[in-house]
């Protein structure tokens, strides 16, 4: 009897084991196939899907193919043309590269390979049954790889146990492969069911018209490009505006170097980046590419690849939000009318400066639209044949095709103060209304053209005092209100702290501050918006920001200036004179989205008189 | 209780405690007015536990005795009842409550009413500090004043209007922080030390209501935590506000040194025109001082520009200084002078507005703080 206890395992259970990591279900097969598909260069790829893929999952290609003798090591574990050393784990650029997907998929199922390289005079075809090479031969086929999946977990019976409905198995298939097809529009995808077409995406000339594809025009027209370039990062994409989003996050897609991935710090980077256009509950619809060095990703954190940590999570954060809230700040505000420049390279006419008039979205989508139309597309992909490197010089040559249109697109640089007075005569007309009064002194109730708004008194002035607070960030300044009683504070280390990290930002929303000796500080003057002053309990209020949780993707600005907004504006329960409350109306048109607060809660609620006539079961 | 009373007399009583009376009210019996019938008259009281009034009309008693009744309904029929003599009887259950049975010549109303015991007592106050002022000049102290008072309701001192009474005279002040108030009439009182109380501005707007005759003399005593106001057959009480007031006096600049004098109606009609085009926000305007010539302006960017020059009586140096126009409309809605006087000192110091024509007895400041104008 031995007394060694410890097997080396052998190799068919090792990747039956890994199998185990690799191929958790069908669309784990669909997807290691299509990357490898992918990664081969192909332009053309087919995915054949029958009964979910536990029958038969076939993926043809015309990728570059290979040779007889790597088509047998392409079935032995760890065996990839992608990665040579451990050093190359450090730049991946390929989908591919842990050399586990085939070996594995071959210890589970019944597997055909055909495959033939250019020039090469014919191709090989391989069977594998569970592991075992059963045939090697050459035969005839077209440049190219195709890899027959039959009978997936034939020899495992209890994962084929755990395989969900034929629908739901699908419906991840679907998933795996609409993830490839959005990243490459160079690249024509075919998905099939039992012979029936699930899509059919020709090869695009944009990434826009894929999506146009992929999410319907309906959608791709509310679409916002997104760019930014910062700390070698680049940034592109779309997201949808205020009207397109969605009751889950099944529309967003991110991509770094080309690879789907899930990642909480892109996820929140861009709901903040919407910031206050997104309502509370809903999602946006998003497709955002990022270009990154490939030493700031781990992607190695989980066998399907796609989670991903960054070395530098927070600077991944401002690159995003940035784009994302700079893409919305010119959707909404400075669009030039019809777009022209902005997505058409050769456009000379630039209307610069037009503001585009009323509240919404509409003409956003319009300057979208007019994108499909135009004749030079901004994104496109020559026909060159791809390996391994993504589109980082397509993406290059857009960049530097884009002319920068009338709105700086980078960083926060505060516009020069004339700047705000020579936009001012184009600001948006205030809507008509008239107020009818107040509910429960927490709802201001106002009839307009179409019917009735509910306004919250609160979220209203809230978000009022958070647009001017803004505007003081960017550097318009408020008068201060000198105070009869100037009042000492002082201050904790904390509180200091936060007072020395935000002073800029209090001096121009109208503070007068003066600091004394140590932690001590002189206030002589207020913003005017300060209601209650409280004997400068209101300023200790919001330098005690800090002792709250801050959400880590504020920075210190915009924690203090939500502080600021929320704590200065009338409370439910305030009395409002009519006056006042007009006032309050005409302000919260004003500003710049005047339906939805910064905390995504909706300010304004609209009652048609079509719906009241409805309920009241009146035909009209 | 029986009484026999006119439309009128009811009609009077009724009217002037009605107000008192909260509408909302967690406690019922304060929605309520008490009457009581007494040698002759008939009393009525009202209270919101904040402020208290009574007051008393003559009335023939067959049997003194006591009822509440909803004030509201109560007024409404009283209101609507011919000029003529009116009976009240009341006829008490056996509960806390009470049957009243109003009849006029033609018609009989029979209301439910709530016994006095539950009605709060009003309370006593110690006549030890009393002075008298005419209707006319409280009636100006308040009013000229109470616009400053504070609605930050965080700051319960400031949501009160200062009484401030010496040996020889009796000052109201009033501030919110940014503005200030001031109105001092000289009179001999019989306080030997000075005395500071705070009212509640709610106190005061009842009291100018009743103040109708300037030739009737109020008499007023201050207590320690009440102040009453006495006229004819009227009293207020109201509960006082808790001090201390800030220490107005030292915050008072004495060496403003650029005085200027305009119309008053120029001005306030310049500021009313100029000030459309204010910020809503910030209601900044600008007032710009040179030889013989105050020009205000407005630049707010996104509505627009204005500016207008008034005459003035001016020698010192150029000066800008920038203000709530609302203030300044304030300020002079409150003065009846055909001119006033601006004392500026530096441009971030408290601006103070004085009418030149003043009546005997009275002096009156108004001061502001300005806003800092943006460089």
């Amino acid at each position: 009897m031995s007394q060694n206890r410890i097997n080396i395992l052998p190799e068919d259970v090792a990747n039956k084991i890994a199998a185990g990591e690799v191929v958790e279900r069908p669309a784990s097969v669909v997807k290691e196939l299509v990357e490898n598909a992918i990664d081969a260069g192909s332009t053309k790829i087919l995915v054949d899907v029958e009964v979910g893929g536990r029958k038969r999952i076939r993926v043809t290609d015309n990728g570059s193919g290979m040779s007889p003798q790597d088509a047998v090591n392409a079935f032995k574990r760890h065996a990839t043309s992608k990665l040579r050393s451990a050093d190359d784990l450090n730049h991946i650029v390929t989908l591919g590269f842990r050399g586990e997907a085939l070996p594995s998929i071959a210890s589970v199922a019944k597997v055909e390979l055909q495959t033939r390289t250019d020039g090469a005079p014919s191709g090989t075809r391989l069977r594998i049954e569970g592991g075992s090479l059963l045939e090697h031969e050459p035969c005839g086929c077209p440049v190219g790889t195709q890899l027959d999946v039959e009978r997936l977990f034939f020899n495992t019976p209890a994962r084929y146990k755990f395989l969900k409905t034929t629908t739901t198995e699908m419906r991840h298939i679907t998933a795996h492969v609409t993830r490839q097809a959005i990243a490459h529009p160079e690249i024509s995808f075919r998905l099939t069911h039992d012979d029936r077409n699930i899509f059919d995406y020709a090869k695009a000339t944009d990434s826009l018209a894929r999506l146009r594809d992929v999410f319907g025009s309906e959608t791709a027209e509310q679409l916002i490009m997104v760019k930014n370039e910062q700390y070698g990062i680049r940034l592109w994409g779309f997201v949808g505006n205020q009207n397109a989003t969605r009751k889950n996050k099944d529309y967003q897609y991110l991509y770094i170097n080309q690879r789907y991935i899930r990642n909480p710090v892109i996820t929140r980077a861009l709901y903040d980046g919407y910031g206050s256009a997104l309502v509370k509950g809903r999602h946006p619809v998003a497709v955002l590419f990022m270009e990154i060095d490939p030493e700031w990703v781990d992607v190695n954190v989980h066998p399907t690849k796609e989670e991903v940590r960054f070395s530098d999570g927070q600077t991944i954060y401002r690159v995003v939000y940035h784009a994302v809230k700079n893409a919305f700040q010119i959707a909404t505000e400075s669009i030039p009318e019809h777009l022209p420049g902005f997505f058409e390279i050769e456009n000379k006419d630039q209307e610069s400066g037009v503001r585009k008039q009323g509240l919404g979205v509409r003409d956003q989508e319009a300057g979208v639209r007019e994108q499909g139309s135009s004749s030079q597309k901004l994104w496109q992909f020559p026909n060159q044949p791809r390996h391994y490197r993504p589109s980082r010089q397509h993406v290059d040559a857009a960049i530097s095709a884009y002319r920068e249109p009338t709105v700086d697109f980078g960083e926060n640089t505060p516009p020069p103060a004339d700047d705000l007075d020579r936009l001012s005569p184009t600001a948006p007309p205030t809507p008509h209304f008239r107020v009818l009064g107040q509910l429960h002194r927490c709802y201001i109730l106002a009839e307009f053209q179409n019917g009735l708004w509910l306004v919250d008194q609160h979220v209203a002035h809230e978000r009022i005092l958070y647009d001017e607070a803004m505007a003081a960030q960017r550097g318009q300044t408020f008068p201060s209100q000198r105070l009869l009683f100037p009042i000492t504070l002082n201050l904790s280390a904390e509180e200091y702290q936060r007072y020395q990290e935000v002073q800029p930002i209090l001096q121009n929303l109208g503070f007068q501050i003066t600091p004394t000796d140590g932690r001590t500080v002189h206030v002589e003057g207020i913003p005017t918006s300060i209601r209650r002053w409280k004997d400068g309990q209101a300023l200790r209020d919001l330098l005690d920001a800090s002792d709250e949780d801050p959400p880590p993707v504020l920075d210190d600005a915009e924690w203090v200036i939500n502080q600021y907004s929320c704590k200065n504006a009338i409370k439910k329960g305030d009395p409002l004179n009519p006056t006042e409350m007009e006032i309050l109306l005409k302000r919260l048109f004003a500003t710049e989205n005047p339906y939805t607060c910064q905390h995504h809660r909706p300010i304004i609620l609209e009652i048609t008189l079509t719906e009241l006539d409805r309920k009241f079961g009146r035909n009209t | 209780m029986n009484i026999q009373i006119s439309q009128e007399n009811l009609q009077k009583g009724i009217q002037t405690v009605q107000n008192v009376v909260s509408s909302k009210t967690a406690l019922p019996i304060l929605s309520n007015v008490l009457l009581e019938a007494v040698e002759g008259k008939l009393i009525f009281k009202a209270t919101d536990l904040d402020i208290s009034i009574s007051t008393s009309v003559p009335a023939i008693v067959f049997e003194e005795g006591s009822i509440t009744l909803p004030a509201k309904k109560f007024a409404e029929i009283i209101k609507e009842l011919p000029a003529i003599s009116v009976s009240l009887e009341v006829e008490q259950t056996q509960d806390h409550y009470g049957w009243v049975t109003l009849k006029s010549e033609r018609g009989m109303f029979k209301i439910m009413g709530i016994r006095k015991d539950e009605f709060p007592n009003f309370p006593e106050v110690s006549p030890e500090n009393q002075i008298t002022l005419s209707a006319h000049m409280l009636k100006r102290m308040i009013q000229k004043t109470i616009y400053a008072v504070s609605s930050d309701d965080t700051r319960p001192a400031l949501g009160g209007l200062l009484f401030e009474v010496l040996p020889d005279s009796v000052t109201t002040v009033a501030t919110d922080g940014r503005r200030l108030s001031q109105y001092s009439a000289t009179v001999s009182t019989s306080i030997a030390n000075e005395l500071q109380v705070i009212v509640p501005p709610k106190a005061l707007h009842h009291l100018s209501h009743l103040l109708g005759s300037d030739d009737l003399m109020v008499e007023i005593t201050f207590d320690e935590n009440y102040i009453v106001f006495q006229l004819d057959e009227t009293t207020i009480f109201s509960r006082l506000i808790e001090g201390p007031f800030p220490d107005y006096k030292q915050v008072i600049p004495a060496d403003n040194d650029k005085l200027i004098v305009v119309n008053r109606h120029d001005f306030a009609a310049s500021l009313r025109r100029v000030s459309i085009l204010a910020s809503q926000q910030t209601r900044q305007i600008k007032l710009a001082l040179s030889p013989n010539l105050v020009e205000i302006s407005v630049n707010t960017p996104e509505i627009g520009e204005a500016k207008e020059e008034i005459p003035a009586e001016y020698t010192g140096e150029p000066m800008e200084i920038g203000y709530n126009a609302s203030f300044l409309l304030d300020v002079v809605r409150n003065m009846d002078s055909e001119r006033i006087q601006l004392q500026f000192g530096e441009p971030d110091g408290a601006g103070i507005f004085v009418p030149l024509d003043t009546e005997e007895h009275e002096t009156y400041m108004a001061l502001c703080m300005p806003l800092r104008l943006l460089s």
